[in-house]
């Protein structure tokens, strides 16, 4: 982990530019005021490390294509942690996935946008053997369904060493499996793995569904990355095991400046974690904010629906608020607001035009409600 | 179980009990190729006695590894287990007996946890349903009518019936499970971690329709979950596990305000801290194989926590827990 250096100054970030609509230009949308800084990380804050712009995705079959993500545009800067939340089909992971590389094309095809990765690359435009290279190293996937990172004819043991083995010799460090070893088991410790040397003599199949998951995490993170994505990372772990997962997370941030792209439908869990959050909706960002901020003043009636879906109360609570209508159907979205068919606040300019995301660099809406907030 | 009952006092007349379990253990065998060596076993289930009244949900917590899936495998005949003994609806359960597998299986659906392996690649949306009908021998020309009438009911699209379980995300794929394990009503349904893959707002839509429909149709719950709040809005009762011990158990109420063991007083203090602010206090989590099984964590340790696991106190009506802090209540079993 040495290999980053350590952040130890607060980067404030101020969005100028608030149109999203409009691929911008360069990176001055961001402005980073910094006090002492080392000058590796001098250079590489002049950018964000992640910027999707404009990303726009299909996945095309035999039925015909349907839009999964419509002109999608985040950034996640050098060490920022920042959340995408949202209903389940809303095109989350498929967001993952894509700045993974590790989509399926086809049926999945990039229509249009970039993804820049540490200022320079366009990921979209990779080959495979050097996409191969960046995955190993710095940038990591957890993925939502953790069964798919292990090998199941390897044990998890030699599957981790084999993961930091890489890693080593990516750094040209030389490798002691002893050592290495023992970085393994305090990892698996950390992350609440009782008998950690036991489960590296299992195979995955013989581990509970959580167990599977945070030895999967486990794997991300021995390849010291600089962006983590993690999707779904706390689905199937307990209350304990996830408060202790987000505290390493969160010191994984701190003290070695790992940024981090949450994916996640759990809103307080990404609050509690995040930085800054995008919730999505059919393929398209409807507001964007600091983590807290949206948790609890939420704007768009969809964050808000969110928000009073958590369950609260006993066996003898009423039911619950739950947005009325059905998940959105891509391949039939109306065509102003997509949102418009649940939502108690339409009017009949939401069914004919679809509104922008708009706002400031406090937060940003795409609701026709908030449109003389700023620019219309 | 009579025992408990002279316990609770002649006073309350007791519901009928759908499923009661007795001391159950299940041990895996791990490693175990050297002969020269006795094979390890893993006590994922160890000594657990819990019952479940008829229109009733009771919640299982407890973390990762604790051994709630085990159980809900057991139910449902996946497991054997190693010792201990289960009646389910008056009739004595013979693991080695298939007439009594088929009638737990009759009578008991499951919703695993993990969607993606529970559901048959090769299968449409509509034919994984249809299954579950086959399997009941529920006639063909009904087949339609329940997949329709179940589907809305999950929140899945009408159009989803034609989809391959590739084709649906995550949260789709989890409600084709609800689905599946709905469509032919069961007395008792077990839902091992059913919405922890769902964002909140399917969450809602779901733990709406099980707590309608578990009224509408008379059943009985045993919930899984990991998410305090889900557990706390679904259970009328809990049972709180670590790492295959029953450690407390009692009406959700007096469990969430008054939790009397250490283990669960940390669930419930790790639930409102992060609901408060963002930081969470760090302790080792390792179970002791000596003594109580929670010594190695336990802030209060006491000598005798080091002699044998605590056996179960009553702290409360129907109440109980494994910790010696709670002696002075009267012992359960
Ligand atoms: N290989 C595929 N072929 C066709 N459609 C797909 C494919 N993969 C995903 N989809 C569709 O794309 C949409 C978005 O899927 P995605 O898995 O990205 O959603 P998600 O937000 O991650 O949901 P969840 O949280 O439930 O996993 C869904 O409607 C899904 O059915
Ligand atoms: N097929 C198996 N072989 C060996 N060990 C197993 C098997 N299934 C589960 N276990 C072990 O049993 C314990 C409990 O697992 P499980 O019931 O899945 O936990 P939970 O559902 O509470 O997460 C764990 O230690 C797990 O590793
Ligand atoms: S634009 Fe209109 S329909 Fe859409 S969320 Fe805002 S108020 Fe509702
Ligand atoms: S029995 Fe002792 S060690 Fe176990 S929980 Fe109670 S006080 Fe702690
Ligand atoms: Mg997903
Ligand atoms: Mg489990």
């Amino acid at each position: 982990m040495q290999r980053l250096t350590k952040i130890k100054f607060k980067i404030l970030t101020l969005n100028v530019d608030s149109v999203d609509d409009k691929p911008y230009k360069s990176v001055s949308r961001h402005f980073r005021c910094m006090s002492s800084t080392p000058t590796i990380l001098e250079e590489r804050a002049t950018s964000s490390l992640l910027q999707v712009r404009n990303l726009t995705i299909d996945y095309v079959s035999i039925d015909g294509s349907v839009r999964v993500l419509e002109d999608v545009s985040i950034s996640v800067d050098t060490s920022e942690v920042v959340g995408i939340v949202g209903e389940s089909g809303s095109g989350k992971t498929t967001l993952g996935l894509s700045i993974l590389g590790l989509l399926d094309r086809p049926p999945a095809k990039v229509r249009r946008g970039e993804i820049i990765f540490d200022g320079e690359t366009d990921l979209l435009r990779l080959d495979d053997h050097k996409f191969e290279k960046l995955r190993g190293g710095h940038l990591s996937i957890v993925l939502q369904e953790s069964v798919e990172a292990l090998n199941p004819v390897y044990k998890v043991g030699f599957q981790l060493l084999e993961a930091l083995e890489a890693a080593s010799k990516r750094e040209k460090k030389s490798f002691n499996r002893e050592s290495a070893k023992r970085e393994v088991l305090r990892l698996l410790e950390e992350l609440c793995v009782s008998q950690p040397s036991m489960v590296l003599d299992k195979y995955p199949h013989e581990l509970s569904g959580g167990m599977r998951k945070r030895v999967a995490i486990a794997m991300a993170i021995l390849q010291k990355p600089k962006l983590l994505v993690l999707d779904e990372p706390t689905t199937g772990l307990d209350a304990y095991v996830q408060s202790r997962l987000l505290t390493l997370l969160r010191q994984l941030n701190r003290e070695y400046g790992v940024a981090m792209l949450i994916v996640t439908h759990d809103l307080p869990l990404a609050a509690t974690i995040c930085d800054r959050i995008y919730v999505m909706y059919a393929g398209r960002i409807l507001e964007e904010g600091e983590a807290k901020a949206v948790l609890n003043s939420p704007k768009h009636p969809y964050t808000k629906a969110l928000v009073s879906a958590i369950p609260q109360g006993f066996v003898d609570a009423p039911p619950l608020d739950v947005p009325p209508g059905e998940p959105p159907d891509l391949k039939r979205l109306p065509k102003g607001c997509k949102f418009a068919p649940r939502c108690p606040k339409k009017t009949s300019l939401c069914e004919a035009f679809e509104p922008l995301l708009l706002g400031s660099h406090t937060g940003r809406v795409r609701c026709w409600l908030y449109s003389d907030d700023k620019n219309t | 179980m009579e025992a408990i009952q002279a316990v609770l006092g002649a006073g309350c007349t007791p519901m009928t009990r759908i499923l009661e379990v007795e001391n159950l253990s299940v041990h895996f065998k791990v490693g175990g190729l050297s002969l020269l060596v006795k094979p390890p076993s893993v006590k994922a289930v160890d000594g657990v006695s819990f019952y479940i009244n008829e229109g009733e949900t009771l919640g299982l917590a407890g973390e990762t590894g604790s051994g709630k899936s085990t159980i809900a495998k057991v139910l449902v005949g996946l497991y054997k287990p190693t010792s201990g003994r289960i009646r389910f609806m008056g009739r004595e359960i013979r693991f080695d007996h298939r007439g009594d597998i088929t009638f737990l299986r009759r009578n008991i659906g499951i919703v695993f946890q993990d969607p993606v392996s529970s559901l048959n690649p090769r299968l449409r949306v509509r034919d994984i349903i249809r299954e579950a009908l086959v399997a009941a021998g529920v006639d063909r020309k009904e087949h339609d009518e329940k997949i329709a009438q179940i589907v809305p009911l999950v929140g899945l699209r009408p159009s989803s019936l034609n989809s391959y379980p590739r084709q649906l995300s995550g949260g789709e794929k989890q409600r084709v499970s609800l689905a599946r394990a709905l469509v032919v009503p069961k007395k008792l349904l077990i839902l091992d971690e059913p919405t922890s893959s769902l964002d909140v707002s399917v969450q809602a839509q779901v733990l709406n329709t099980l707590r309608r429909l578990k009224s509408e149709l008379g059943l009985s719950y045993l919930f899984i979950t990991h998410d305090l709040n889900v557990l706390k809005y679904m259970s009328n009762r809990v049972c709180v596990m670590f790492y295959g011990k029953l450690v407390e158990s009692g009406p959700t109420k007096s469990v969430i305000n008054q939790p009397k063991h250490p283990y669960t007083q940390e669930l419930v203090a790790n639930l409102l801290r992060r609901s408060e602010s963002g930081s969470v206090v760090i302790r080792e989590h390792q179970p002791s194989f000596e003594g109580c099984i929670y010594k190695r964590i336990c802030p209060y340790v006491m000598s005798e926590c080091s002699q044998t696991h605590p056996p179960l106190y009553h702290v409360g009506e129907e109440h109980s827990v494994a910790c010696y802090l709670s002696k002075a209540g009267i012992l359960a079993q």
